[in-house]
């Protein structure tokens, strides 16, 4: 019983005082930065990362992991009780959540996305656990060129399913990969497109890029805002759910927790896709879908509970095929990597105590957000008042100082200023930063995976398509990118992006 | 308010062109190599030109649309208080140390609000200098100077 090992392994790491603790920390900042607008998961890793250089990679990581999966529990609260969505997978949460905290029913609400949510993210979990040692398996037959065309499938997966303009993703994308080809070359020690700066030799540190254009951009367009006010929160009066809007909300979990399970999995998908993608097919497959809109209780679980779902995933590719499905899985490697953990089918053997308490904490954690947040949603509320204008110099600071000490340099906090303003650049020509994210992590691997499989093909390019698996891969990608390109899908695609920055 | 002029595509497609050429120009100094025998050129070439081609037709497609998408104003003011604030700090830390430095930045920073309230700011200056103290030297035990160098 190689599983229930595992899993007792798992259990082991995960349950010892110090992981909890981290696992504690990990979903007690995430919830707050998902209350916190202004403030999210990809921008909090970034500030995190530089501070978690000192800690063992497990308990590292599962404090990461804690911030963004607990980031979605605390988004879905001031969704419903504020209608302002914290975190942008709880966008949805707002249509109905807060309609139902208007009739008086904030506190049946909250349950349902907590309930939701803990059932998306067991379910969850327990498909890394039995899913993942599968993927890896059938990943320990790839060789280079198979993981070459992989890699390029994620890539395209991840832009085709990215909002905005899909020419601009790609750009993005080949953008990350050129910059992840700074520094010296592994094969010929030249260095390269480095500028002639020593700084460089070893490459951009990726935080420094990850700062630069998420938090460090993220304070320059909020923090010009004018303050609005204090906020007005929903009363919270009972917990309990009636029977009525529990016949309503369970079939949309189940369908949620399915649907977000499978859409976690897709590069390119992960939470804020599978809220979206929940909503629409509970409107459609409810008997009447005028309700939607007006505080269906099945518009709040469903999608909250295929956001979890999602969330725990995503964590398949990531984990056993180095592939990153959205920006925070790319920061995820990143932290990897820092500490010699490289993410790929092997880890499940060269470190499993890593792999397995990992995923158990990953449950615990949703344990401790169902058992720690319902009581406290009075004082996630009041985080509220927090001002930005406290939190922009916080999170400013904070950012500098784990910036200088990566190296105890400054080099890299000065790579971080240029990153902020391409940033802000990038921000106002409309152009994603996530997926240059991924294209920067993802560079060196595919350089690597395309030298070796070129080299092993005597230079032959159709070695990609004459390895069946490698085929299949590159088919997928190319019908993929076919598809958005077609004018009824495309129109399509804009039409679901459009409703969600609305 | 000013008219919005303007147009996103054709903006992103200049930069991801210039961007393209630019690193174009840079790799091809280094080996191509051939494909089975790729030399430390031969992967920036190939995604330089890519990069160059989509900014092209970023450019084009931006140029052809009847309906541009503005950009939106161009706030020199806040993007330059927060990058300031930045250089500052990474100019500073070494030199002045933690206790000059954090609330030097934080102040440099307060330029980006629409409006400053600046006894406030004093307040979150001190209160994020302290609040560092505690954490990252007293607690993390990070080695930054905390004074000056004299």
């Amino acid at each position: 019983m190689d599983f229930v090992n595992n899993l007792a392994m798992g259990f082991s790491v995960a349950l010892s005082v110090q992981n909890i603790l981290y696992c504690m920390v990990g979903v007690i900042v995430g919830t707050a930065i998902g209350v916190l607008p202004g403030l999210g998961p990809l921008a909090t890793i970034a500030m995190l990362l530089p501070l978690t250089y000192a800690l063992e990679p497990t308990s590292a990581l599962i404090m990461l992991a804690g911030i963004y999966y607990g980031a979605q529990y605390g988004g879905s609260t001031t969704a419903i009780l504020v209608n302002l969505p914290g975190e942008s997978a709880s966008v949805v949460t707002c249509i109905d959540g807060h309609e139902m905290a208007k009739k008086g029913r904030a506190g049946a609400a909250l349950a349902l996305a907590a309930l939701g949510s803990f059932l998306g993210g067991t379910v969850g979990t327990a498909l890394i656990a039995s899913f993942a040692p599968v993927l890896a398996t059938f990943a320990f037959n790839f060789g280079p060129a198979e993981y070459f065309s992989l890699m390029v499938l994620g890539l395209v997966a991840a832009v085709t399913l990215a909002h905005g303009s899909l020419i601009k993703a790609i750009a993005m994308v080949v953008l990350g990969l050129l910059l992840g080809c700074i520094g010296i070359d592994v094969n010929s020690g030249v260095p390269r497109l480095d500028f002639g700066m020593l700084e460089l030799a070893d490459g951009i540190e990726f935080v420094a890029i990850a700062m630069g254009v998420f938090a460090f951009t993220d304070i320059v367009m909020n923090w010009r805002k004018e303050d609005s006010g204090p906020v007005e929160a929903a009363k919270v009066t009972s917990l309990m759910p009636n029977r009525e809007e529990f016949r309503k909300s369970w079939p949309a979990a189940v369908r949620g927790t399915i649907l977000g399970s499978i859409l976690g999995l897709l590069p390119g998908g992960g939470a804020t896709l599978s809220s979206f993608a929940s909503y629409s097919v509970e409107k459609r497959l409810s008997r009447n879908p005028e309700e939607f809109g007006r505080g269906a209780p099945a518009g709040v679980a469903g999608p909250e509970t295929a956001n979890n779902a999602g969330s725990q995933t995503s964590f398949i590719p990531m984990l056993t095929l180095g592939i990153p499905s959205n920006g925070v899985m790319a920061l995820m490697i990143g932290a990897m990597m820092i500490h010699d953990v490289v993410p790929g089918p092997q880890i499940m053997t060269e470190n499993a105590p890593l792999f397995w308490g990992l995923v158990v904490s990953m449950w615990i954690g949703n344990l401790m957000l169902l058992v720690l947040n319902l009581p406290m949603v009075g004082l996630w509320v009041r985080l509220l008042r927090v001002k930005y204008d406290i939190m922009a110099p916080v999170i400013l600071i904070v950012c500098l100082i784990g910036l200088f000490s990566i190296q105890n340099q400054a080099f890299e906090i000065y790579l971080a200023a240029i990153f902020a303003v391409v940033g802000y650049l990038f921000r106002r020509m409309h152009c994603e930063p996530a997926p240059l994210l991924l294209g920067f992590i993802l560079g060196p691997m595919l350089e690597e995976n395309l030298r070796r499989a070129l080299l092993l093909a005597r230079g032959d390019a159709m070695t990609f398509v004459e390895r069946p698996i490698s085929a299949i891969l590159l088919a997928i990608a190319f019908i993929l990118l076919a598809l958005v390109l077609m004018p009824s899908f495309r129109q399509k695609r804009e039409e679901v992006f459009a409703e969600e920055e609305a | 308010m000013k008219t919005r002029k303007g147009n996103v595509d054709v903006e992103s497609g200049v930069f991801f062109t210039v961007i393209g050429v630019i690193a174009l120009l840079l790799s091809t100094r280094y080996p191509f190599g051939s494909a089975a025998r790729m030399g430390p050129g031969f992967f920036p070439v190939i995604l330089s030109v890519i990069m160059t081609g989509l900014g092209i037709a970023i450019l084009i497609s931006g140029l052809r649309t009847k309906k541009p998408v503005f950009p939106e104003a161009f706030d020199m003011k806040s993007l330059g208080a927060v990058t300031l604030s930045i250089v500052l700090f990474g100019v500073l830390l070494l030199r002045a140390g933690l206790l000059i430095t954090v609330p030097l930045s934080v102040f440099v920073a307060s330029f980006a609000q629409p409006r400053v309230n600046w006894r406030k700011t004093l307040v979150i200056a001190l209160a994020i200098t302290a609040f560092c103290w505690l954490v990252f030297i007293a607690g993390l035990g990070l080695r930054i100077p905390v004074l000056p160098r004299i």
